[in-house]
């Protein structure tokens, strides 16, 4: 059994199309029995997220209300019909992704593993022409690059894999290197932002984009939340707020893009 | 021979937590950690129905676990495997397994597969050795199971049915006080 199993790690590293295929059948099959346990249980399923997260939900409540607030303000700013039409069309549109095409997908099932918060999946694949590397967007950001690919799902990992380091550039064209440090938790430029660079709380913080980079320049990965000043380093380590909501993803768009080699 | 009566039975145990798995306890995090029902699969065939046993459910029930995830195939199947020899190996002189027995295996052998499960993983590239809630999730998983394993053990002992009987291991998974 042990060296079965150790057959099939080896086979799937090698990426053997006929493992994708069985585990996208797989996937395909147990897609419907999620989404119907999803749809059964919701009143109980609230109800206990409710028991579990009460603090999650009440910090959540407040930053709504605050958000209505400053929403109510705007409203009666942007009041006429044509203004909403305007921003129901911003909506529609990226700005940041240019001309790059892209593969509109939406988030198919969940995560069966609290190890798997890192990665989320798509209900597209090769088929859609998607391959791994590619840049995951969202309107408000980046949110990461593909990790695996069958014929019609892919992988997805987020950025808030600490492993995925990310080049970013700063509103003063300062370069550096962020990552993430796991789902939920901080995502930090800890590399090349001098001291004597210039960095304010709320400065965006977009990908650099620079040679083998792995991501086209200028998507948001977020603002600036506080800066730290490292002495020993002589570096600054700044915290940043993401520009995506990662605990609710449901449409993405997959850039057609690849690093060059 | 194979008894296929037994084969099918323990399909229809693992199918069944493959089932849950997606469907329960991805939806009902505890303190917000997923429980891990198939490596409970693999510890109950160990304790009802032996080393061999355990290894063989233990590899189908982590196989099964790693088709859904994202992450590399066959890596639960192999912490799976190595969890449901060992705890049959345990236990093959044991002729009775208390539930406070069961449950205390329960949680031990849990925590040990999630951390043999991370090990291989993090081998593998994936940030879980490194996980900064490593140890909530192993000990969230190790108690659920814990609690899990005195409700999941009759039903290894009827997927293993008579044969256990027939093979002389007739006594391993009986609860007892």
């Amino acid at each position: 059994m042990i060296l079965l199993s150790i057959t099939v790690l080896t086979l799937d590293a090698k990426d053997v199309p006929v493992l994708g295929s069985i585990r996208s059948g797989v996937l395909r099959a147990v897609g419907p029995i999620g989404g119907a346990f999803k749809w059964a249980t919701t009143p109980v399923r609230n109800a206990w997220n409710g028991m579990n997260n009460y603090d999650d939900l009440q910090a959540e409540n407040r930053r709504l209300r605050a958000r209505l607030d400053g929403l109510k303000g705007k409203e009666l700013v942007n009041s006429t019909a044509v203004e909403d039409v305007k921003r129901l069309q911003a909506q529609l549109n990226i700005p940041f992704i240019g001309t790059i095409p892209t593969q509109v997908a939406q988030l198919s099932g969940g995560n069966f593993s609290s190890f798997d918060d890192n990665t989320a999946r798509i209900d597209k694949g090769s088929s859609s022409g998607i391959q791994v590397g590619m840049p995951v967007v969202t309107t408000a950001g980046l949110i990461g690059r593909i990790q695996r690919v069958t014929a019609d799902s892919a992988t997805v990992r987020l950025i808030t894999d600490p492993d995925l380091r990310i080049g970013i550039k700063l509103k003063s064209d300062d370069l550096g290197a962020g990552r993430g440090t796991g789902a939920g938790q901080k995502w930090l430029v800890d590399q090349n932002i001098g001291l004597a660079d210039e960095v304010a709380k709320g400065d965006p913080v977009l990908t650099s984009g620079i040679d083998r980079a792995l991501f086209p320049p200028g998507l948001p990965i977020g603002t600036v939340r506080s800066v730290n000043r490292d002495q020993a380093d002589q570096i600054q380590i700044l915290t940043v707020d993401l520009a995506a909501d990662l605990t609710r993803l449901d449409y993405v768009q997959v850039l057609i893009w690849k690093p060059t080699a | 021979m194979t008894d296929w009566t037994m084969v099918s039975r323990w399909f229809v145990v693992v199918i069944t937590a493959t089932v849950l798995q997606i469907g329960l306890a991805s939806n009902f995090p505890v303190a917000g950690v997923i429980p891990d029902f198939l490596i409970l699969v693999s510890i109950a065939s160990g304790i009802a129905a032996g080393p061999q046993r355990g290894a063989i459910v233990g590899f189908w029930s982590g196989l099964s676990y790693d088709f859904i995830r994202p992450g590399s195939l066959g890596l639960s199947a192999l912490a799976y495997t190595i969890v449901g020899f060992i705890v049959g190996s345990l236990l093959v002189s044991v002729l009775q397994v208390r539930r406070w027995l069961a449950a205390a295996i329960g949680v031990v052998a849990t925590m040990a597969g999630e951390l043999l499960a991370a090990v291989g993983s993090q081998l593998f590239g994936q940030q879980s050795l490194t996980n900064p809630r490593l140890w909530t999730i192993v000990t969230v998983c190790g108690l659920v199971n814990g609690a899990l394993s005195l409700a999941v053990l009759p039903v290894a002992r009827w997927a293993e049915g008579a044969t256990a009987m027939a093979e002389g291991g007739g006594m391993l998974g009986t609860l007892d006080g």
